[in-house]
């Protein structure tokens, strides 16, 4: 179920694929949450639809992912990252 | 805490004023994790200040004094959050300590810190706080690197915008804190609120707060509203609760959806004032060329393990002359008292008991400093966040944390630092489960213990060419001692129930060089936290064990000396072994005695007799204090602790039947039962002050033992 949020400007129409999807090196900009749950803990930390994400890389062990969001490092587990919803930018 | 008077939110004038005088102010320092409010914290109160725990939670409470204006001022440093909707337990506790639910209530006034650099994702939070109703100051952090690079930011215009006061400082480099001193001063004086209520509500939370006004009416009106969210906690007083629960049962109430729209509202409503909101920077900084190799998949693990060895080998070995010294000074200090006094139970109880006790909190110290020092080091440094991203799933796994292998690898050394540093771990189920396992990991203490016996499980020859087989053994008991740690830890994920949610979604904040006063305070007041804290259960525990070792039921004691002076003299032995007969005697016929007759028909399918019990009972205090009673109980005199002499004793020990005690099954029962017992009170008194109840010693106490006798029971039946 994707959180209806008061959307900015730049927030995508389509949801294209989950954070858990990008490859490493790869962007999206965040467009939706899967959770609510997870969605409050992302906005609280400033992460909003129209943030840019990138996958930096992935823990040896079960992949906890290595995100870096608007220009901040940040360590997710593969479930939050699964929530987070982006659309593909080259 | 001594109840305060609380200003602001639950303002009256029935509460009786403080002892420490009308002057003294509560106020908050409030913001996100890595916005650097520790560092102004210790910059603020220095070495004043004490740790503890919030009332019912283990979430830590740093609290200190300092002087702003003429206001004496408790400043309290709350736990790093992002937002007033609490998502962990630690985040609970900002939530409740600013509504004013602890018994020290509301603070009068909040300095918010928030990080310069990062203000787009820093003043969330800030405008949460305005809205409260409570006199708030913003402290910009970081300025020194914002002007590094060379970005303006008009702190006017912010004020403006913002409506509260705007002071930029380097809590680092000592920058502006002076005029921040200053500036909370005026606050103090002045008490400005906030423009109120940055967040426009609406109509259906309007009329939920109008809901709680009767029950709540000194509250600004967002407070009511957290209070409709989360106040379904035991601390909000019971009146609120009920009205709480009348107000949220309505079908328009959907707690998540009205966090998600408030949050997104109120970024909205504070972009826009942040002129350029920052672009997004695609330049790869010095920390991501470092995390290239400290995060990557396979140099990451190996550089984690060789700092956890490097850190491992230095409490070993940094901390063995001092430790030797403070077992040396209290030696001479018992050989003084007893040389002073005269003999008797004053001396012997100045001596073996307090003394005793003290030398055995004391002999801890060089240990935990330098633990906290090389761990306060990795924390300051950023790399501890690291660690945490490579190994929590694995950790998880087990119901544990990444942060837990730093604490069950400190265990290697001693529990104690090891118990005190998961403190770092926010999810309660993840750090209690990482306390209750973390003694299970062979410590320092275990090793003349295993010295000992090892002699009589394991011939000392040499196997597959080049080991030798009591040294495989060692690495065996400790390899043992690891996955013990891990299975139990795997049980307690089952069997502990948690209401929490595990988040991970941890930040990994850019490396810092290590901000030394911060390090020297941290280890300072742990150390402090650790002497005084547990300290009192240790003495107390050490006067217990003294008085059962020492006295007898009624007149037993006198009895067993007088048959034991007899029978030396017609044993005609020289006066050191002739002491140590009647000392000998005089244990057995005391209560600890008692208790080891007593635990004998327990601890024979272990292989023990009733001396091993006596040292059983008394390798409680600590486990090392076994190797001392053994030589005393047999004999050996305990001035001459010889591992040798004292090998070559038990060997020689027989039962009423004739076979002897030491056998290699019971050597092995031994080592087992001393793996997994729970024996360290100083353990015990520590995991009481860390979670704040007896509840967790008595659990990890019956589990240890009981997985001891266990253990014990099946490797003697199987080996004899």
């Amino acid at each position: 179920m994707e959180t209806e949020l008061p959307k900015p400007q730049d927030s995508c129409a389509a949801i294209e694929i989950s954070a858990l999807e990008l490859v490493k090196r790869e962007k999206g900009i965040v467009c939706g949450f899967a959770d609510d749950c997870f969605a409050r803990k992302y906005l609280s930390m400033g992460i909003l639809p129209g943030s840019q994400v990138e996958l930096v890389r992935k823990a040896p062990v079960g992949q906890t992912c290595y995100f870096k969001i608007d220009g901040r490092s940040l360590a997710v587990r593969k479930k939050e990252a699964a929530c987070l919803l982006l659309h593909r930018v080259d | 805490m001594p109840a305060a008077p609380s200003r602001g939110l639950t303002s009256s004038n029935t509460l009786p004023p403080r002892k420490s005088g009308p002057t003294t102010t509560n106020l908050a320092l409030v913001g996100n994790p890595n916005c650097g409010k520790s560092t102004l914290f210790n910059v603020l109160t220095g070495l004043r200040q004490r740790t503890g725990n919030f009332p019912g939670v283990t979430v830590e409470r740093k609290t200190g004094t300092a002087v702003f204006g003429n206001h004496l001022v408790e400043l309290v440093d709350l736990p790093g959050t992002y937002s007033l909707h609490p998502s962990s337990l630690d985040e609970r506790v900002v939530l409740d300590d600013l509504l004013g639910f602890y018994p020290t209530g509301a603070p009068d006034a909040i300095v918010y810190v928030a990080d310069a650099n990062k203000l787009d994702k820093h003043l969330l939070l800030l405008t949460q706080v305005m809205d409260l109703g409570i006199p708030v100051l913003l402290a910009l952090n970081f300025v020194d690197e914002l002007q590094k690079s060379g970005e303006a930011l008009d702190f006017n215009d912010l004020s403006k915008s913002l409506g509260v006061t705007v002071v930029g400082i380097s809590a680092r480099t000592g920058e502006g804190i002076k005029q921040l001193r200053e500036h909370v001063g005026t606050l103090l004086a002045d008490k400005s609120l906030p423009k109120q209520n940055f967040y426009a509500f609406s109509a259906d939370e309007k009329q939920m707060s109008e809901h709680l006004a009767t029950s709540m009416p000194t509250y600004a009106p967002y407070a009511r509203l957290l209070v409709a969210h989360h106040g379904d906690d035991p601390l909000v007083p019971a009146g609120i609760r009920i009205a709480r629960a009348a107000a949220i049962d309505v079908p328009e109430f959907d707690t998540m959806r009205w966090q998600v729209r408030e949050t997104m509202q109120r970024f909205d409503r504070f972009l826009p004032t942040l002129r350029a909101a920052r672009k997004t920077d695609d330049t790869e900084t010095v920390s991501d060329k470092i995390d290239r190799i400290v995060t990557h998949p396979v140099a990451g693990p190996v550089i984690f393990i060789s700092v956890l060895f490097v850190v491992f080998q230095a409490i070993f070995t940094w901390s063995s002359w001092p430790t030797e010294m403070i077992e040396t000074l209290f030696a001479l200090l018992g050989d003084g008292v007893r040389e002073v006094l005269p003999e008797g139970y004053v001396a012997d109880f100045l001596v073996d008991g307090i003394l005793a006790g003290l030398g055995g909190i004391v002999v801890f110290v060089p240990q935990i400093a330098i633990l906290f020092f090389l761990l306060t080091l990795l924390e300051e440094a950023g790399y501890m966040a690291r660690a945490v991203y490579l190994f929590d799933r694995l950790m998880q796994r087990f119901g544990l944390n990444g942060r837990s292998l730093v604490a069950l690898t400190s265990s290697g050394a001693c529990a104690i630092p090891a118990i005190m540093s998961t403190r770092t771990i926010s999810n309660p189920k993840e750090r209690l489960i990482t306390i209750l396992v973390s003694p299970l990991i062979s410590c320092s203490a275990r090793i003349p213990v295993y010295a000992i016996l090892i002699g009589f499980a394991v011939p000392s020859i040499t196997v597959w060419g080049i080991f030798n087989a009591q040294a495989l053994a060692f690495m065996g008991i400790y390899f043992i001692s690891i996955l013990a740690a891990l299975v139990s830890a795997l049980v307690f994920k089952y069997v502990l129930k948690s209401t929490e949610q595990s988040y991970l979604m941890i930040e990994l904040p850019q490396y810092r060089i290590p901000v030394w006063r911060n390090v020297f305070i941290n280890v300072w007041t742990k150390t402090k936290a650790f002497v005084f804290g547990a300290g009192k259960i240790i003495i107390g525990i050490s006067m217990v064990l003294w008085f059962l070792a020492s006295f007898g039921p009624g007149d037993s004691m006198a009895n067993a000396e007088t048959n034991a002076a007899k029978a030396q003299q017609t044993l005609q032995l020289s006066e050191e072994a002739a002491a140590d007969y009647v000392a000998n005697s005089r244990l057995e016929a005391s209560y600890a005695g008692r208790i080891g007759k007593a635990i004998e028909p327990v601890i024979e399918p272990l292989g023990y007799d009733w001396k091993i019990g006596i040292a059983l009972v008394t390798s409680f205090a600590a486990r090392e204090v076994f190797v001392g009673t053994i030589a005393t109980l047999y004999a050996i005199g305990s001035a001459d602790e010889n591992e040798a002499l004292i090998t070559e004793r038990l060997s020689e020990a027989r039962r009423p039947d004739g076979t002897r005690v030491y056998t290699m099954a019971t050597a092995v029962s031994l080592i087992l039962f001393y793996l997994f017992a729970m024996q360290c009170m100083s353990t015990l008194a520590v995991t009481k002050r860390e979670t704040g109840t007896w509840k967790w010693p008595i659990v990890q106490t019956v589990y240890m033992t009981g997985l001891a006798y266990l253990a014990a029971f099946t490797a003697y039946q199987l080996l004899s």
